[in-house]
């Protein structure tokens, strides 16, 4: 974690983003291929989505790069370096906001870190805009500063990738509107390298620079966004990328039926 | 672009709970409105002892009235007077403190094996298929079974007494422990691991914390079964403590000190269960059903 320590020490929000490349990553359980032999590169500083029908095996991925599964084969290399996992440069936001109900907020988004770690969880805590309800318990919050509050706590590590496991996933329309608008902020701000794993096409195309389509355990589809900073969602071109990646999705999952 | 424009909005939306508006029964002034919500706020207190209360009261006229026989009951008043006969003397201190002792000593060691053994069964596997069939077929035996054998083993001397209590208040904690730790949700334990927490620091602000309400039920439970084991060990094998004052004032006929016995049994109980109850609001804070009462 000293890597990660020492970066959350520094005042500078322009931590650069990691250069990230899978290659031939594989996983196998009790006979299903859930990972087969998937490569993929992230861009520094690149926000990258994954989108799939569910069981396609992005969730399983997240796992596998933050190591908390160990895949049968492949490689992670890190700006050139090999890692076994990102657990390192990378912090994971999960669906749920996994916060200790026993720790107050402040000490939730403190987690991990290591010295003065008041000082940057207070700080993080106000770039989410929860900086009011540092002493509150958890359960105290709703739905949307617990993932807040995660975001925070993933944010004052200072990762150089966060990874996103549909976060947004449990929230209502109107809190994940806010959620997208705070993560994309946050991201522009502090240039990380993201990768985003969600079922809703909507999301990915409001923030990703890349949609990746995973299927069968592999990337089926990768296109790039190429729509200005912020998007609406009622704009044409929205519209008619969001057809296309929902008519991807639709015509792998009719091959399965 | 900046965050601190941004999240002020975000603030709002989140909707803060509004604080109480003031009851209209605040604004009442008038001598009525005061006694009234002076009864409001004593009332809490006060329920729980209406009925001991009336017991005591309808206890005492009736041994007065010489409807209950004072050698079989006597009346509160002489229980009164002996517990003020006995502490004159320094014997009640004295036999308070020597049951006290060995109450508190049974526990701590109990408590600990039973901590410790938890701890070990519900973090590795091995120990688990090794040691929990056996602890469990040991948990079945009913521990103040052993006591005539405790006796040959040890006398009448303290051991008896603590290892009596040893026994009888380790399986409880054993069990809360052991399934305190296993009902860890394994996605928190997940979260600290990717989020850089060693073991020990896993242990101190995961594991120790998400076991502690479970842990806390089992020494609720121990309480009980301490003193239990302590009436009995003491009434059938001690030369001193609160048991034997009980079992020697049989052997004399003394109504008024068994009775006290009994009541200081019962008192000591409820000691034990406050401070039970102070150790879960002191340390369980963080539960919503203790929200506000710690502070």
């Amino acid at each position: 974690m000293s890597d990660l320590a020492q970066g959350s020490g520094e005042t500078s929000t322009a931590a650069s983003g990691a250069a990230v490349d899978i290659r031939g990553l594989s996983k196998t359980y009790g006979g299903r291929t859930v990972l087969d032999a998937l490569d993929l590169a992230l861009q520094p500083g690149e926000f990258a989505a994954i989108v799939g029908r569910s069981g396609c095996g992005k969730s399983t991925l997240l796992r596998h790069l933050i190591g908390l599964e160990a895949p049968d084969a492949g490689d992670i290399l890190v700006d050139g370096a090999h890692q076994g996992n990102l657990v390192h440069v990378a912090r994971i936001m999960f669906q749920e906001s996994r916060l200790l109900p026993w720790k107050s907020v402040l000490a939730n988004v403190g987690i991990g870190l290591s010295g003065d770690w008041k000082a940057i969880a207070a700080k993080t805590l106000d770039a989410v805009g929860l900086a009011d309800r540092a002493e509150d318990w958890p359960h105290v919050l709703s739905g949307g500063q617990k993932q807040r509050a995660a975001l925070a706590r993933a944010l004052a590590h200072a990762p150089r990738l966060l990874l996103l496991d549909e976060p947004m996933g449990a929230l209502d329309a109107l809190t994940r509107l806010e959620m997208q608008r705070l993560i994309e902020n946050l991201w522009l701000e502090r240039k990380f390298t993201a990768l985003l794993v969600t079922h809703d096409v909507g999301e990915a195309i409001t923030l990703a620079d890349r949609i990746i389509l995973l299927e069968g355990g592999c990337v089926a589809r990768d296109v790039q966004v190429p729509l200005a900073r912020p998007r609406r969602r009622g704009a044409r071109d929205f519209a008619a990328l969001e057809a296309e990646v929902l008519g991807w999705i639709m015509s792998v999952y009719a091959g399965y039926i | 672009m900046t965050t601190s424009a941004d999240a002020p909005s975000l603030q709002d939306g989140s909707g803060n709970p509004a604080s109480h508006p003031p009851r209209c029964e605040a604004g009442d002034r008038t001598p009525r409105g005061r006694i009234l919500r002076l009864l409001q706020g004593l009332l809490p207190q006060t329920l729980p002892w209406c009925f001991p209360f009336l017991l005591l009261i309808s206890w005492q006229i009736g041994s007065m009235a010489g409807w209950i026989n004072p050698r079989i009951l006597p009346s509160p008043l002489e229980v009164f007077v002996a517990a003020f006969r006995l502490t004159a003397d320094g014997e009640l201190q004295d036999h308070l403190a020597v049951s006290c002792m060995r109450a508190f000593t049974g526990l701590a060691i109990g408590g600990g094996i039973g901590l410790l053994l938890g701890f070990a069964t519900a973090t590795s596997r091995l120990l688990e298929n090794l040691l929990d069939s056996s602890l469990q077929m040991f948990r079945a035996i009913p521990h103040l079974a052993l006591t005539p054998l405790v006796i040959i083993w040890f006398g009448i001397g303290e051991e008896a007494k603590v290892f009596l209590i040893v026994c009888g208040v380790a399986f409880p904690i054993y069990l809360n422990t052991f399934h305190g730790i296993r009902a860890i949700d394994p996605q928190l334990v997940e979260m600290a691991t990717v989020y850089g927490l060693g073991r020990r620091a896993l242990w101190r602000q995961v594991i120790l914390p998400g076991a502690l309400p479970s842990i806390l039920v089992g020494v609720r439970f121990s309480l009980g079964v301490m003193w239990m084991t302590l009436i009995v060990a003491e009434a059938i094998a001690a030369s001193s403590g609160i048991g034997y004052m009980a079992s020697n004032a049989r052997e004399l006929m003394q109504t008024d000190v068994m009775v006290l016995s009994i009541l200081l049994y019962a008192l000591l109980g409820k000691l034990a269960d406050v401070f039970a109850r102070r150790m879960e609001h002191g340390w369980l804070s963080w539960r919503s059903e203790y929200a506000g009462a710690a502070t």
